[in-house]
């Protein structure tokens, strides 16, 4: 029992975040209809510089704005410089032009930052365990991982549902031209929103350094789960991507934890060994079929 | 034990390698995803498993992250860690820090071998390139001091093909890794060391603990017909 609660909570800190990730991704490919593979390249940006400023101050506090800040104007710096050119142009020069940036990130932050990984530790006041349940300890800094996922989800449903620019940035998820029409500068929208999604990318990734290595193409891993998050969840909708996470890291999660077992009690075990290690790899795409199956347009979209 | 590995063929060599000649129970066999960078997961299933020790294989990145979540979930004060040289080298134990301390690691050299060659090389890479050096660029250093010992038996003379050959054969230079010989295989016969991960001033290092193997061939030397 204590067991499957803690595969619950990896499922929730997994899924926090895949939605980190993938709330900026769905609004910049729903609002301005712009496929962008650099997006993990954000959260490497974002991870790199927190690990840089955290080993210069040991301040985690420092880490996370330098995180935010390097992020966030390096995708400003993208869409200004290449994004903004391709607007009008097929998903497939955009494909293109953002897979190139990933190259060239990836070789940028390699000769800036070095090719060793950097190493950042968890901070004191996050280190270790809590108990959660009688005989159930729980890692601080996943819990904090949720925490600040959920204050995302927070902020996010405010900023979307009770500000002018989120009121714009619904707008234009719905019908981008209508909102140019209006006389709204949808550049300056586009700007915002980039900006917004690079910022978050961010801080999933000064959020993950600890736990995870801080290198070269980390961002690679992420961005396919983080396409299929907003594919399920429908694209141009946070709270689409919001479901999507939460069922993509839990799929993952529980399937990890139990196809293994649930095959090896009725196959014999090297076929349930295979099967069970195919099928978890293959989980989320399952789930992704499923859901296009019954809903084409994803769950929210 | 509970062994873990990404679901690829070294992973999967890895682990096929280790049961080959470990005698103990194994408890179970978890296979990660290849790219995945979260293992909360399979250390959940490893808490509820109980075991005397965990054996993993998983070098570059997720060997970083793994070591890093292993001791951030505590487990690492209950279950020690065993794995090969490849899942911690020296680069990976600079990103990991004190996470990686305590763990074992096994492998034919160690930065803290104790030989005068080795101490010298350590040093001099240090002084060069300003970090320890790998295990990888112990062999290709090695591998300079074979070809070099061959060259000096032809005296530089490449058009004598078989008496370098057969000087390369002999391998008469003084190996790194202390005893080196090659087999009738041409694969190497060497020790194998059990090495701890343990603090030495500000960085790890893995301290040789003993020697596990004597004289090591690989496991088809028998059946090779050269």
């Amino acid at each position: 029992m204590a067991l499957l609660f803690e595969q619950l909570l990896n499922g929730l800190q997994f899924g926090a975040m895949l939605f980190m990730l993938a709330s900026g991704l769905t609004l910049i490919f729903g609002i301005m209809g712009v496929i962008n593979l650099t997006h993990g390249s954000f959260y490497m940006v974002g991870a790199y510089c927190g690990a840089f400023a955290l080993g210069h101050t040991n301040s985690f506090a420092a880490g996370v704005v330098a995180a935010l800040a390097g992020a966030a104007l390096y995708g400003l710096l993208v869409e200004f410089a290449v994004i903004r050119r391709l607007y009008k142009r097929d998903h497939l020069y955009q494909v293109l032009a953002t897979f190139g940036l990933i190259l060239f990130t990836n070789e940028a932050v390699s000769m800036i930052f070095g090719r060793q990984p950097p190493m950042v530790e968890i901070p004191a006041f996050l280190d270790g365990t809590v108990p959660l349940a009688p005989g159930f300890r729980y890692p601080l800094m996943r819990l904090a991982f949720i925490v600040v996922g959920a204050l995302v989800a927070l902020g996010l449903w405010f900023l979307i549902n009770r500000t002018r620019v989120g009121m714009l940035v619904r707008a234009g998820a719905d019908d981008r031209e209508m909102v140019d029409a209006l006389g709204i500068d949808i550049q300056k929208l586009y700007s915002v929103v980039f900006g917004l999604g690079a910022l978050l990318c961010g801080l999933a990734g000064v959020m993950a350094a600890p736990l995870l290595a801080v290198e070269i193409g980390m961002g690679e891993r992420v961005l396919i789960t983080t396409f299929v998050v907003i594919v399920i969840g429908g694209v141009g909708s946070v709270r689409g991507a919001m479901a999507g996470a939460l069922l993509v890291g839990m799929v993952d999660s529980l399937g990890r934890a139990y196809f293994p077992q649930l095959l090896g009690a009725m196959l014999s075990p090297e076929v349930a060994d295979m099967l069970a290690a195919g099928l978890v790899s293959a989980s989320v795409y399952v789930l992704m079929a499923l859901v296009l199956i019954f809903r084409p347009k994803g769950l929210l979209g | 034990m509970v062994l873990l590995a990404p679901n690829y063929q070294a992973g999967r060599d890895a682990l096929a390698g280790f049961k080959r000649t470990y005698k103990g129970e194994v408890v179970a066999e978890i296979y990660t995803k290849l790219d995945q960078s979260d293992f909360s997961v399979e250390m959940a299933r490893v808490r509820s498993l109980a075991p005397d020790a965990v054996y993993q294989f998983h070098p570059g990145g997720a060997g970083i992250n793994f070591a890093k979540q292993y001791a951030n979930s505590g487990l690492n004060k209950t279950v020690p860690m065993l794995m090969p040289a490849f899942s911690m080298d020296g680069r990976m134990l600079a990103a990991s820090g004190a996470s990686a301390e305590g763990f074992y690691t096994v492998g034919m050299w160690s930065t803290e071998m104790d030989n005068p060659q080795s101490r010298a090389f350590v040093k001099a890479f240090t002084e060069t390139y300003g970090r320890k050096p790998t295990d990888y660029g112990m062999q290709a250093y090695d591998t300079a001091l074979l070809i070099g010992s061959a060259l000096k038996a032809v005296n530089g003379d490449l058009s004598k093909g078989d008496a370098f050959r057969a000087a390369l054969l002999k391998a008469d230079f003084q190996s790194l890794r202390g005893k080196f010989r090659f087999n009738h295989n041409q694969h190497p016969i060497q020790d194998y060391y059990l090495m701890r991960i343990e603090r030495s001033g500000n960085e790890f290092v893995p301290k040789v603990v003993r020697k596990v193997v004597s004289d090591d061939q690989d496991a088809y030397a028998g059946q090779c017909k050269l």
